[in-house]
């Protein structure tokens, strides 16, 4: 609107609002598209901002209808859900866990990708990075119930090693995928020219390919870390308290005749921080993870 | 550069050892289970063979089915609306002449990112039919208030929109990085022309558009498909079976009921229709890749 509070700026002052160079003008249709740009903000910010308001305001404001939005804040709620329950501990296996799956992840992920992006026979590369992303699309619960039978036999159920297994098992076709298409755009030159400089493959896969993936690497280990913090459905099948994540201990506030929410949404508040900050720092790659790199 | 087989064995080593230990293991163990009579409160019954008997009640049981088509539904639901929005918005967001477009990306990267469990359970609270705020709008206004997750018809209908709520973004943002990759040559030559607005969407950036949206649309299905956080948490798959999905079912009959080879079963059904589905939709999605 402060648009058309200056009509007749010269035109080196247009050019940093309209990026084409030419002004346009406020017609009704741009006119919604402003209004409906506006709308989509609020929708898409609206139940973080609500959490964040329920969590820092006490249960006497928050089943007091929209009265919410302007109640006193309290920090009530935090001292209380770390009192009450173990919230610290699951926060720490969920960091925990997310650190050491995406340290694993990257590891392999990165060797496994390198490989197959140098593999020449089209037909065997294209079979295995199918079968690598068919363990992505296998929906996780088809493997719960053979996983659970498995760890409780071998003693794995509600441990910390069998969590980082299963996060490894869970992240690794992803990272792979993603690791591929990246190695896939170094410049075959500067590989070759590492080999007549004397180096083994093995060794321009460390010293040169690597390197020049960091910035996919970051991105893929930031996602990796982000999917491990977020995953629930393992964490509730696999453990029950001493290997617990944070996702896993969300349920427990919702009781048979009473939902403590505003214990629930400070605990949300903290967990959603790793998450939040990784991902918006990430967020040029975004787009290229979740859609498994199909999109650049 | 040619790698010899001991370099692949190294390179690829740890990940075919993972991939055989926690995905083909599990796979055939899962089927061996499913031909079981496997009770987990039953310790003394020795889970003796039984045939196909898992799949026979499987199969003669009115919820499996409606859990199926509960599926569906909210697949294709989730998928079609997540489209539709998605799509109207990018088209919104690669306008040149608004402003803020640049925050609104970043703003709606938040649910992408967020917990989805945290999704769910806020809101499951905002949802609700006497303290949740949308229903304190709405009595604000006068309108009645809706049980969006106590009444059967509406709880469906609220799950649904929540995941179009989430993944929403994901598809705008594919979308406009279709859209900003799209030639200008097609489009100049149909203003020349003189084509309409509509007419320029629907015979140019449509077709000039589908890897794209073939990409949104593949992924999506997928991951709706294997929905199961959300859904679990707003709802549990009640009231009744009303948002009772497969996962929901298959969680229910395996950690609930402790029914092992039941739930065995159950996956090897699912697992046989995500790889029906999947081997035609992963393949283009390679294709669209390369």
């Amino acid at each position: 609107m402060a648009d058309q509070g200056t009509p007749e700026q010269p035109r080196a002052e247009s050019k940093s609002r309209v990026p084409q160079g030419k002004r346009a003008r406020w017609t009704l249709g741009r006119a919604l598209a402003q209004v409906a740009v506006v709308i989509l903000v609020i929708v898409a910010l609206f139940p973080f901002v609500f959490m964040l308001r329920v969590a820092f305001s006490s249960a006497r404001d928050y089943l007091s209808g929209i009265k919410v939005l302007s109640a006193p804040l309290t920090f009530e709620n935090f001292t209380e859900v770390y009192s009450s329950t173990e919230l610290g501990r699951y926060l720490f296996n969920s960091l925990l866990y997310s650190i050491l799956t995406t340290l694993i992840v990257l590891v392999i992920g990165s060797m496994a990708g390198f490989g197959l992006s140098k593999a020449r026979n089209a037909l065997v590369r294209d079979n295995v990075m199918f079968f690598v992303l068919s363990t992505r699309m296998g929906p996780p619960v088809v493997f719960a119930v053979p996983l659970f039978l498995l760890m409780t036999n071998l003693l794995l159920v509600d441990t910390r090693v069998g969590m980082i297994l299963v996060y490894t098992f869970y992240n690794l076709a992803f990272a792979i995928w993603l690791m591929y298409g990246f190695f896939r755009e170094v410049p075959p030159e500067i590989e070759e020219a590492g080999l007549l400089d004397g180096l083994s493959p093995l060794s321009v896969f460390r010293r040169i390919s690597l390197p020049l993936v960091v910035p996919g690497l970051m991105a893929t280990g930031i996602l990796v870390f982000i999917f491990t913090w977020n995953e629930f459905f393992y964490a509730l099948v696999l453990t029950r308290d001493v290997a617990k994540t944070f996702p896993a201990m969300v349920p427990q506030f919702f009781g048979a005749f009473r939902v403590e929410w505003g214990q629930m949404l400070a605990a949300s508040t903290m967990g959603i921080i790793p998450p939040l900050v990784f991902g918006l720092l990430i967020r040029k790659y975004l787009v290229r993870g979740l859609s498994l790199g199909s999109v650049r | 550069m040619r790698l010899s087989k001991r370099h692949y064995l190294i390179l690829l080593g740890p990940t075919l050892l993972i991939l055989f230990a926690m995905l083909a293991f599990p796979t055939a163990y899962v089927f061996s289970i499913s031909l079981r009579d496997y009770k987990l409160t039953d310790p003394t019954a020795g889970n003796p063979f039984v045939g196909l008997e898992n799949y026979k009640t499987l199969l003669s049981d009115p919820e499996f089915f409606s859990a199926l088509w509960r599926s569906v539904l909210f697949t294709v639901g989730s998928v079609a609306l997540t489209f539709v929005v998605g799509m109207a918005i990018a088209l919104l967001l690669n306008r040149r002449d608004i402003r803020g477009t640049g925050l609104t990306r970043t703003a709606i990267l938040v649910p992408l990112i967020l917990t989805p469990l945290v999704i769910g359970a806020t809101y499951r609270f905002m949802l609700d039919r006497d303290n949740g705020i949308i229903n304190e709008f709405l009595a604000l206004v006068g309108l009645q208030r809706i049980p969006f997750l106590a009444d059967p018809a509406w709880a469906m209908t609220s799950v649904i929109l929540v995941d179009v709520w989430q993944w929403t973004p994901f598809a705008v943002l594919v979308l406009l990085a279709g859209l900003e990759s799209l030639p200008v040559e097609p489009f100049e030559a149909a203003r020349m022309d003189g084509a309409s607005r509509w007419g320029e969407f629907w015979y140019i950036t449509l077709p000039l558009l589908a890897p794209v949206i073939a990409v949104v649309l593949l992924i999506r299905t997928m991951d709706a498909f294997r929905e199961f956080d959300k859904i679990f948490i707003m709802t549990g798959g009640g009231p009744g079976i009303a948002t009772q999905t497969l996962p929901i079912f298959l969680y229910r009959s395996g950690f609930q009921d402790f029914d092992m080879g039941f739930s065995a079963a159950t996956g090897v059904v699912m697992l046989i229709i995500v790889t029906v589905v999947s081997s035609f939709y992963v393949r283009r999605i390679h294709s669209a890749g390369e």
